[in-house]
């Protein structure tokens, strides 16, 4: 899963839709963000192409921005109890943090913070 | 035990019954609040007035599932969630209507100190995109209001296999079956296409498209004297397209004619092209790529032709009912326009399944009535109520260049229902404040009020011609519920400088014979 290629990377997952008119507006800025933090990694939903995912993730309005970061350290014990349990505890379905609107400059503040 | 006790009161005792009981006993847990069926409430149809019924009797705790599909238009255009409302009228249209508006009040700045570079010019392309993606969002919106309300939503396409049980097909041909305790369609209905004119399917195209054209459709002739056929002729004409208006008869049936005609005066005064008393009879398709059109004047039985880049077809809506087998569950229909009928509780010959909206018979095709009777039909059938839906004074407003707004009976209802002598009728015409600057031409506007001659004077029925009619009307369609009369209206005072004041201002009655212009004051 792409989260999980992530690694200890900090995750910005963009929701947003073709007829959002700040999508369309902050799309640039994101864009330089991206360029600027080379360690963190963005990626963008496009909530009518992927309904399923905007769904799982519980999207109310776009733009979205969650963030994701593997906190738990992975070792031998942990990966044994994964494939044993099945335990999903290791992966990110939750975002670490959540924001609504194209306040950017409140998002690079969030991203350099937990990067 | 209690699960099979409620099914008993709901279903017909027979021999299906019984095997199907033993079945649902076992199900019946796992399926929760639903017992029998795999949904307590069906609605088919996510347009104004079901996703209404569906929000509503979720909220009520039930178990509940909207299927909506749109069959594209025989143009291809297609649309998501919301209904015709949200796509293919009410919403777009007010937009390209303020969008025509806008245009005109560029104009008047100049009066006010504007320094305004001529000419004007207007981008279709511009106004359809913002338009466009304003609609996608409501789609969006409504989606999301669904899943946070825990209704379940398909985007099948439904048909009745029997009193219970709805086939739903998928885009790509998946079928599913899907069965409820209660059922309410709420399909709507979509624009009729001209039986016997060659051509009118194929070059033609209806206001299930022009909201959604790329570019922009030039040259119009719009077939129709409805209101959707005024009011698009109407945004046509006010972003500078050269726009004609062709009618077999009256405009406006339906509303009140003296109304009608003032609308349609202003039209005429404003740039757009009637063609009076006449009917199509070819759309061909020219070399160029443009559409000629031949039409009959029926007085003169004179025949004649024309060029256009777009023929829009305005001519009436259809139920959507022909594709849903309604003879499987039993759901009777009026034969001669296909409308399913139903009573004061909006119920079908079929108890448990219900119609709301455009599609069933005698309702008016308005969107916050569908939306209205939605609700309280959901009232009934899970919360402790027993309040039906009022039909009567519903307000409503058609947003032609110069907005006719209007609530309560036409002067011919009321003279038809009290006669002539029990009929008082205030008028009077007016001048905006605004126009006086502008230097606009304020001849059509015009108010009526219909009122009972016998004192204390009941309003019958408003009828307000002139801008931001919709925001004038409003109010006093809640006087008119709670049985305002003349003399009321006399006591209320007016709002000052505005032209709904003029309401209240009132005196001149018809029978008077007194010229009714209202003067400065």
């Amino acid at each position: 899963m792409f989260l999980k290629a992530a690694g200890s990377k900090l995750v910005v997952i963009e929701f947003t839709a073709k007829w959002c008119g700040p999508c369309k507006r902050i799309s640039p800025l994101i864009h330089a963000m991206s360029l600027q933090y080379k360690d963190v990694i963005f990626a963008n939903v496009d909530v009518d192409e992927s309904q399923e995912l905007a769904e799982t993730y519980n999207i109310k309005a776009v733009p979205t921005f969650q963030l994701f970061k593997q906190t738990r350290t992975v070792n031998l014990f942990s990966r044994i109890k994964s494939a044993l349990c099945c335990n999903r505890s290791g992966l990110m379905t939750t975002p670490i943090f959540e924001m609504c609107g194209a306040d950017v400059k409140t998002l690079e503040a969030k991203i350099r913070e937990l990067m | 035990m209690a699960a099979l006790a409620a099914v008993l009161q709901s279903r017909s005792l027979g021999f299906p019954w019984l095997l199907r009981t033993w079945a649902g006993g076992a199900r019946g847990a796992a399926r929760g609040a639903a017992g029998l069926h795999d949904y307590d409430l069906l609605v088919i149809g996510g347009g104004s007035g079901g996703l209404a019924c569906a929000k509503e009797a979720a909220q009520l705790g039930r178990k509940v599932a909207v299927v909506d599909y749109v069959d594209p238009s025989p143009r291809g255009t297609r649309w998501g969630l919301g209904g015709t409302c949200v796509n293919v009228g009410c919403i777009p249209k007010k937009l390209m209507h303020q969008a025509a508006l806008l245009g005109g009040m560029i104009q008047d700045a100049r009066n006010y100190g504007w320094e305004v570079a001529q000419p004007i010019l207007h981008d279709w392309r511009k106004m359809a995109e913002a338009v466009q993606n304003h609609v996608k969002s409501l789609n969006w919106g409504h989606r999301v209001q669904l899943q946070d309300r825990k209704v379940k939503y398909f985007n099948i396409k439904a048909s009745f296999v029997d009193q219970h049980t709805v086939r739903g097909v998928t885009k790509g041909g998946k079928e599913t079956l899907l069965s409820a305790e209660h059922i309410v369609i709420a399909t709507g209905g979509r624009p009729k296409y001209p039986a016997h004119i060659e051509g009118a399917l194929e070059y033609g195209i209806t206001s299930d498209d022009i909201f959604w054209l790329k570019e922009s459709p030039g040259k119009t002739l719009v077939v129709g004297a409805s209101y959707v056929a005024l009011e698009c002729a109407g945004f046509l004409t006010g972003i500078g397209l050269d726009t004609t208006v062709m009618m077999r008869s009256i405009p406006l049936r339906g509303f009140d004619q003296q109304m009608s005609g003032l609308v349609t005066e202003h039209m005429v005064a404003h740039g757009t092209r009637f063609l009076k008393g006449c009917t199509a009879s070819r759309v061909e398709r020219l070399p160029s790529g443009q559409l000629q059109v031949t039409w009959k004047d029926l007085a003169s039985g004179k025949e004649d032709m024309g060029t256009f880049d777009t023929v829009l077809w305005a001519i009436g809506r259809i139920p959507e009912t022909r594709s849903l087998n309604l003879e499987k569950a039993g759901v009777n229909t009026n034969p001669d326009n296909q409308k399913i009928l139903v009573n004061t509780q909006e119920a079908t010959s079929v108890p448990h399944i219900y119609a709301i909206g455009d599609v069933a018979e005698g309702r008016p095709e308005l969107t916050p009535t569908a939306i209205m009777a939605g609700k309280l039909l959901a009232q009934r059938l899970y919360g402790q109520s027993a309040d039906l839906m009022d039909y009567d004074n519903v307000p409503t407003t058609v947003f032609t260049p110069l907005e006719y707004g209007c609530v309560g009976l036409s002067e011919e209802e009321a003279v038809a229902r009290h006669g002539d002598d029990h009929v008082e009728v205030y008028h009077a015409y007016y001048k905006p404040l605004e126009f006086t600057v502008a230097e606009r031409d304020a001849s059509q506007c015009y108010i009526k009020m219909v009122c009972l001659r016998e004192p204390p004077q009941l309003v019958l029925g408003l009828h307000f011609l002139g801008p931001n009619a919709g925001e004038v009307t409003q109010g006093f369609a809640l006087g008119i519920k709670c049985g305002a009369s003349y003399t009321q209206v006399m006591q209320t005072v007016g709002i000052h400088p505005t032209c709904a004041e003029e309401v209240a201002k009132l005196r001149i009655s018809k029978r008077s014979g007194l010229d009714p212009t209202v003067t400065g004051c």
